[in-house]
């Protein structure tokens, strides 16, 4: 996919009176592609949304979006872009189709208003106030109103923060719908699932570095334990002997709910470490209730790369 | 410019679908209106009066028939004219709510009048006949003559009232004097047919503490809400100028308190008969112009209030003040001397004096140009300090 790159950024830096938030970051985006911030709260995901943006000015390094400085040029950049802020809000007392419409005038643009919100699935809601929606309906409002003058590039922050699963799932598909339609989106995400699900690019973002970058699978390719094998026991084992076993990278042992351990041995080596485990289960006569093989996901990368929880 | 109109008609349609705000937009003047009103009402209709003519001309008794026929007096009989002592005790007693004394001098005041009006007729008789006429002299300089009011300054209903007819008694005898010599004849004018009551009075005050609140509250508290939750944000997440997002925010909330305005007016015409003796138009303007200030107040409090319920309470540390001190429901003048050279200054007084001198007195706009050159001042100073806040305040 050798696409055209639609933002370059590089060595981009932005310090606050108390702290460093971007810290020197270089990428680029392709055309028509989904990339992914993922990062926990404070690692700088908003800061550098917000500077290509052109609503925050860069401390050093230089932004190319569209072929515009942001800095520079900030109006040329707004003309082309939809952004979606991270708390969004409207006005209270303006009906949806009536804020479409206002916004759209600030682009100097007419809308099919009742097209757009059709796109979200809020066509019936075009006369309700913000206020009027469900958590869910507000950001699918929120999305819609960044697509008003039609840009090539929109910018969603956290879109699916704080959304019950089903609510989350229902954003993606029309976050997946609008990349159809040949438009670049950026986002930020906090979700493993959803930068897995939606991005064809993924920048894994902490302390306002990027960490590692690539597709989802090359991400966990990197990694030294790219399987997972879990077991579940009622029996406590020993660590130490499973950790010893060929192959075996690393393990932790947890307790669920019920009072069973749960083991998690990473590796890099499937084929091999699989039968030691069984085999040695099954010589100490170790009665287990489940054992599973699963590919590490983001959640692991992340843990490996910053040794620490994506959410905490 | 379409985005300009969508934004100034989008903060109109805002304001009447925010029902509680609009309800006390429309509901604290009207309180204000119909409490005072109704409590003052029989009270104010009659004031009692007591009438010293120690003069005894024609003229003099024409100034208290006046009083006698009008309904907004009642005339206190059986006090001697030179009997100044008694009349005080009655007022100190209650019994009486004032005094005017017309003193003997007056009698000369209305000889000398006579005179000039005797030399204008010559003068006119001979220029008639072609006569090429030179006037010997000028015409005689012509004398003044204090009247004398006695008033309890306790009773601070009543004096707005009976000060503001004694003025306009007082001037049209010195516009009588400079123009021509029929004197009493204007002065039975305003007695009997323009009977000033308290509520008078009090609407002009009422429609500039309205706008002001409105105003300063509506603009600091919604651009404090709208940057807090970042609407603000949003917005100037588009090309849109800021320039242009305070020109619409600015026009719109002139559009509504000007409507606050006149339903204020509509309401106390309808209610209790009360009628603007100047133009409206000129009402109109003054309101836009106590609104501009008020608005710029409203900005730099924006600019420093970080939540809306800061920008809520700082609004009413600044207007509340004004309310009581700039003389919405009594004179400025029963305020001490000192505090009163401030007073006179801050924001709110010199557009209520303005109001009311165009409501009540039907004066003309170039008429009340000391009002309008505080007001200006404020207008620019506040302008440049919320241009100046405003714009270190952006995010």
């Amino acid at each position: 996919m050798a696409s055209k790159a639609v933002i370059k950024v590089s060595d981009l830096r932005k310090n606050f009176a108390k702290t460093k938030a971007v810290q020197g970051i270089s990428f680029s985006v392709a055309k028509g592609s989904i990339t992914a911030f993922l990062g926990p709260n404070g690692a700088g995901k908003t800061t550098t949304l917000e500077m290509l943006e052109g609503l925050l000015k860069p401390s050093g390094g230089t932004i190319e979006v569209l072929g515009f400085n942001p800095v520079k040029k900030p109006d040329e950049v707004k003309r082309r872009i939809g952004i979606q802020l991270q708390t969004a809000n409207y006005y209270q007392f303006l009906r949806l189709k009536e804020l479409l419409v206002l916004f759209a005038s600030f682009y100097n643009r007419k809308v099919d208003a009742d097209k757009l919100l059709n796109i979200v699935g809020l066509a019936d809601k075009k006369n309700a106030y913000v206020d009027q929606l469900s958590g869910g309906q507000k950001q699918r409002f929120s999305i819609v109103s960044t697509l008003v003058n039609d840009p090539q590039i929109i910018f969603l922050d956290e879109p699916t923060t704080g959304l019950d699963p089903q609510a989350r799932r229902n954003l993606w598909e029309i976050i997946a719908e609008i990349k159809r339609q040949g438009k670049t989106i950026i986002l930020t995400t906090h979700y493993m699932e959803e930068a897995q699900y939606l991005a064809d690019k993924i920048f894994i973002i902490d302390k306002g570095k990027i960490v590692a970058q690539g597709t989802t699978k090359q991400l966990i390719a990197q990694l030294p334990n790219p399987y997972r094998i879990e077991i579940t026991s009622a029996k406590k084992i020993k660590l130490e002997k499973l950790r010893a076993l060929s192959g075996v990278i690393s393990g932790t042992v947890a307790t669920n709910t019920t009072g069973e351990y749960e083991y998690s041995l990473g590796t890099k080596n499937i084929h091999q470490t699989l039968p030691a485990v069984v085999k040695y289960l099954e010589k100490e006569k170790i009665a287990f209730e489940d054992i599973a093989v699963a590919p590490s996901n983001l959640e692991d990368v992340f843990l490996t790369l910053t040794g620490k929880e994506l959410r905490d | 410019m379409k985005a300009l109109w969508l934004l100034f008609t989008a903060m109109l349609k805002m304001t009447v679908r925010n029902k509680p705000a609009l309800f006390w937009m429309l509901a604290f003047p009207m309180i204000f209106l119909l409490v005072f009103g109704l409590f003052n009402m029989d009270k104010m209709t009659v004031g009692r009066v007591i009438l010293l003519d120690q003069a005894q001309v024609e003229e003099s008794k024409e100034i208290v028939k006046a009083f006698t026929e009008g309904e907004t007096f009642e005339v206190i009989e059986g006090i001697e004219a030179d009997d100044i002592q008694g009349a005080k005790q009655k007022i100190i007693d209650s019994e009486a709510d004032f005094a005017i004394v017309i003193p003997e001098e007056f009698k000369n005041l209305v000889q000398s009048n006579a005179n000039i009006k005797e030399q204008a007729a010559q003068a006119q008789a001979m220029m008639m006949r072609g006569v090429n006429y030179h006037p010997p002299t000028p015409v005689a300089e012509p004398e003044t003559v204090s009247l004398e009011l006695y008033y309890n300054e306790a009773n601070a209903t009543m004096n707005p009232v009976v000060i503001n007819v004694i003025e306009q008694i007082t001037t049209k005898i010195n516009i009588s004097i400079a123009q021509t010599p029929e004197i009493v004849k204007l002065d039975k004018q305003p007695v009997t047919d323009r009977r000033i009551r308290y509520i008078d009075f009090l609407i002009p005050g009422i429609v500039a503490m309205s706008l002001m609140q409105s105003a300063i509250v509506g603009i600091a508290v919604f651009l404090t809400e709208a940057r807090e939750k970042k609407i603000l944000k949003r917005i100037l997440a588009t090309p849109i100028n800021r320039r242009s997002y305070i020109a619409a925010q600015v026009m719109a909330r002139l559009a509504i308190t000007l409507l606050q305005a006149i339903i204020i007016l509509a309401a106390a015409y309808f209610i209790y008969d009360v009628k603007a003796y100047g133009s409206y138009w000129n009402l109109s303007l003054w309101a836009l112009l106590g609104t501009t200030v008020f608005l710029m107040i409203g900005f730099i409090i924006a600019s420093f209030s970080k939540t809306t319920s800061a920008a809520e309470s700082l609004s009413q540390v600044v207007s509340i003040p004004m309310l009581f001190l700039s003389g919405v429901f009594f004179p400025t003048s029963s305020l001490p001397e000192w505090t009163q050279k401030i007073v006179d200054y801050l924001p709110l007084t010199p557009v209520i004096d303005a109001m009311r001198a165009i409501a009540i007195d039907g004066k003309g706009f170039n008429e009340t140009l000391g009002e309008f050159w505080i007001v200006g001042g404020w207008i620019l100073a506040t302008f440049i300090i919320a241009s100046f806040s405003f714009r270190t305040a952006r995010e």
